[in-house]
């Protein structure tokens, strides 16, 4: 019987519910929430005392540096974006890849990663390209993904592991095919930061981006945005503000030289409260270890793999010999993945409904009664019929 | 004798501490502290559990609702973005004027209202045409910015009232310069929204945006934007994500984009949603206070604070026409460097922010005449 990787008393939500759902959003360790109040308490009840223009441009400087330890990377390469869309849209605003050039990506990804590229055709008639796996999605591979990369190709810009199936895709070899056509490698790793080890350097990926609030456990309104050094260089900030420049404070409406390195992505002032607690969220999976978790979530994963097969599921995530991230995803012929949600959450068990299946993301706070729980919960309401 | 004008237990402000630096970053309510905590405790610790329509309408249609009755427009034609300048960004990104185009702004701006037109420049070769105000402040007027605009106007953008010196444009008269020339105005209320009335429709504006954490009390992280309906309806954001698409956004379609209806399309993530909750809640709290109340109640405090400045041999950066101004107030001291004596003043418990050479006092619902007695005080002991 494996226990939770973290003090089940850091998430006190456990007491209440079998929460399963990570890959919506994760539950927030109470150090975490206390590092975010302490803040806004203090930017709400003290304004400017104590947070000065000098101390409010290096306010992320703590989120930097623990974002570098576990990327792999330098605090300079670290911006600390409003969210890994707003990355992502600064990236394909800055490439703006013109008609005659593509870019891949696939068509069950989030939205978010394939709606940038497309409201960017609309533009400048770049090709959007989708590896289409809509039909069997259990089966997605990298070398599904080449088959549309070419020499015109502009970027590739898929997940790590996909929101709805798990399946994880080798972040060095994606760069590698991308480089082979003079591609820009662009990675969300909103779906595995936190849960799975990432070396940006070994990796060699020139962007990558993660939301906060799912297995990095922490909270809406912050993101983190990896720049390799070779594309921060050159990098041209589409979003632009008073925080955007190399000194801040200086209020020059008239000119913008850029900060260094991956900080020109952050222009704005935003919620603090989030990045702040982001750090320490950060800082709180570090200490536990990411090898461990990856372990951890995957050992229950696999044991929800083999109990969702046995209830008769059809599986559309990853196959447990292939490369994935925690998240199980299993149709029930006949069944409304969004009913059986529904009555899974009435019975205390939480889940979402994605790509027509019930999907389960187990992660460090979750221990193998909660898997074992949902499963007999899961069996109890396949065996009566939906009323509705 | 004027008190402050709302009870002083909602803005606990720590003792021996006088805050005149609403135009930084302001206080937040009791009230509103304890609406961001309760949401919290209910939703946000809580994962998806309590993450229902009504968790988010209390976080999106609140800032709605509120702005709607603020600005005196409908809650569809609102968005609620991450920041002043993101909405900003939105706007010039579509815009997009190209070589041979223009841009109208200020070259005392706060740096936010030009910066995405300089860099459309470098990009476009768009001309961005700031009015020289630096060297003498005092003398920007409307007239100062008609002189640059001109039938290849694409855009005014310029923030209705300025952040280092107070000054106030009239935002009917720009609305009306730009309309004139086929140009578009966009007005940044961030240092007028909640302490300045604005009636959009009754001046004819097209977009105006302002952040959560000055005027409107709420905190950092949360700003609304008005798009003129027809403006709304030929609005592409040129940043998108799962939200663009609003009631379809569920449906987590990668491969099409189905744009939200009125202003909501601007939106495209996820918001900090304590600070959505804190600008709705905010907002609510001003509107019952009224704006006009606290409006008058800021002017007078200015008024006073701007008579001790001149006693004390100031230069103003102000207007002194009441037309001209806003509810801040900037003063230099010749010879002596603001940054010092903002130091000086903040270890005496003052809090002003040093900005373009003067000290920028900018006083709110919450300050009363004491304050500002106590801020000439700690000034007379820090400039002898």
């Amino acid at each position: 019987m494996s226990a939770s990787l973290a003090p089940r008393s850091d998430f006190p939500v456990l007491e209440e519910a079998r929460y399963l759902n990570a890959a919506s959003i994760a539950l927030m360790p109470l150090p975490v929430r206390q590092a975010v109040q302490r803040f806004e308490e203090e930017i709400s009840g003290r304004g400017t005392i104590g947070f000065d223009d000098d101390a409010e441009a290096r306010v992320y400087e703590g989120v930097r540096t623990r974002a570098a330890r576990l990327l792999g990377a330098e605090p300079a390469d670290i911006a600390v974006t409003t969210s890994a869309t707003e990355a992502l849209g600064q990236v394909a605003w800055w490439l703006r890849p013109g008609e005659g050039t593509n870019v891949v990506s696939i068509d069950i990804e989030f939205p978010s990663v394939t709606y940038p590229w497309m409201r960017m055709a609309r533009e400048t008639g770049v090709e959007v390209r989708l590896t289409s796996v809509e039909g069997a999605p259990g089966a997605l591979s990298i070398e599904d993904v080449a088959e549309l990369v070419d020499e015109r190709t502009a970027a590739i810009c898929v997940s790590h592991v996909q929101y709805a199936t798990g399946h994880l895709l080798d972040m060095r070899a994606l760069a590698d095919l991308a480089h082979a056509h003079g591609a820009l490698a662009v990675v969300d790793a909103t779906q595995s930061a936190g849960m799975v080890p990432i070396d940006v350097r070994e990796a060699d990926v020139d962007v990558l981006v993660s939301g906060a609030y799912k297995w990095l456990c922490a909270a809406f309104g912050a993101a983190i945005c990896y720049l390799h050094p070779r594309v921060a260089d050159r990098f041209l900030p589409p979003l632009i503000g008073w925080k955007s420049t190399v000194n801040p404070p200086n209020f020059d409406a008239t000119r913008m030289p850029l900060a260094e390195g991956a900080r020109r992505l952050e222009y704005s002032t935003v919620a603090y409260p989030s990045g702040v607690g982001l750090g320490e969220a950060i800082a709180y999976l570090l200490d536990v270890g990411v090898d461990r978790i990856l372990e951890h979530d995957l050992r229950l994963a696999d044991k929800f793999a083999v109990g969702l097969e046995e209830l008769g599921g059809a599986m559309i995530s990853a196959p447990r010999q292939a490369p994935r991230g925690s998240i199980v995803n299993a149709r029930f012929g006949g069944r409304r993945p969004e009913r059986l949600v529904d009555r899974l959450i009435e019975a205390g068990v939480i889940a979402g409904p994605r790509l027509g299946g019930v999907r389960f993301s187990p992660h460090l706070y979750n221990d193998e009664s909660d898997v074992d729980h949902a499963l007999q919960e899961l069996q109890r309401i396949l065996e009566t019929p939906d009323e509705d | 004798m004027s008190g402050s004008l709302v009870p002083k237990d909602d803005f606990p402000i720590p003792s021996g501490t006088t805050y005149l630096n609403s135009a930084s970053i302001s206080l937040t309510s009791v009230p509103v502290r304890e609406e961001m905590r309760e949401f919290e405790d209910e939703v946000v610790h809580l994962g998806t559990i309590n993450l229902d329509d009504e968790a988010e309408n209390r976080v999106y249609e609140g800032v709605r609702e509120s702005a709607a009755e603020l600005l005196g427009c409908e809650a569809a034609d609102i968005a609620v973005m991450t920041s002043a300048t993101e909405a900003l960004c939105q706007v010039a990104w579509w815009l997009r004027p190209g070589e041979g185009d223009n841009v109208v702004s200020i070259d005392l701006e706060f740096p936010s209202v030009t910066y995405p037109w300089l860099r459309l420049a470098e990009d476009d070769g768009l001309d961005v045409r700031l009015v020289p105000a630096l060297a003498d402040p005092l003398g920007l007027t409307l007239d100062r910015v008609a002189e640059r605009v001109d039938e290849r106007t694409a855009a005014i953008c310029i923030s209705h009232v300025q952040y280092a010196t107070g000054h106030l444009l009239d935002p009917a008269a720009l609305a009306d310069l730009a309309h004139a020339h086929g140009a578009l105005l966009i007005l940044d209320t961030t240092q007028s929204s909640g302490a300045v009335p604005l009636d959009v429709r009754a001046t004819d504006q097209d977009v105006v945006i302002a952040s959560a954490y000055k005027w409107l009390t709420g905190v950092p992280g949360a700003a609304f934007a008005y798009l003129r309906p027809e403006f709304a309806e030929r609005f592409r954001p040129p940043f998108v994500g799962w939200r663009t698409t609003g009631e379809g956004a569920m449906a987590f379609d990668a491969t099409g984009i189905s744009l939200a209806e009125g202003g909501r399309r601007m939106e495209y993530a996820t918001v900090a949603y304590e600070a959505g909750i804190s600008l709705g809640a905010a907002t609510r709290y001003l509107l019952g206070v009224g704006i006009d109340k606290i409006h008058e109640h800021d002017r007078r405090l200015c008024d006073l604070l701007a008579e001790g400045l001149r006693g004390r041999g100031a230069v103003s950066l102000t207007p002194e026409a009441p037309e001209e101004r806003g509810t801040i107030v900037a003063a230099r001291f010749p010879g002596r460097d603001p940054f010092e004596l903002a130091g000086a003043l903040a270890d005496r418990g003052v809090h002003v922010a040093p900005r373009l050479g003067a000290l920028r006092f900018s006083p709110h619902l919450y300050n009363d005449e004491d304050d500002v007695g106590r801020a000439l005080e700690a000034l007379d002991a820090v400039l002898t």
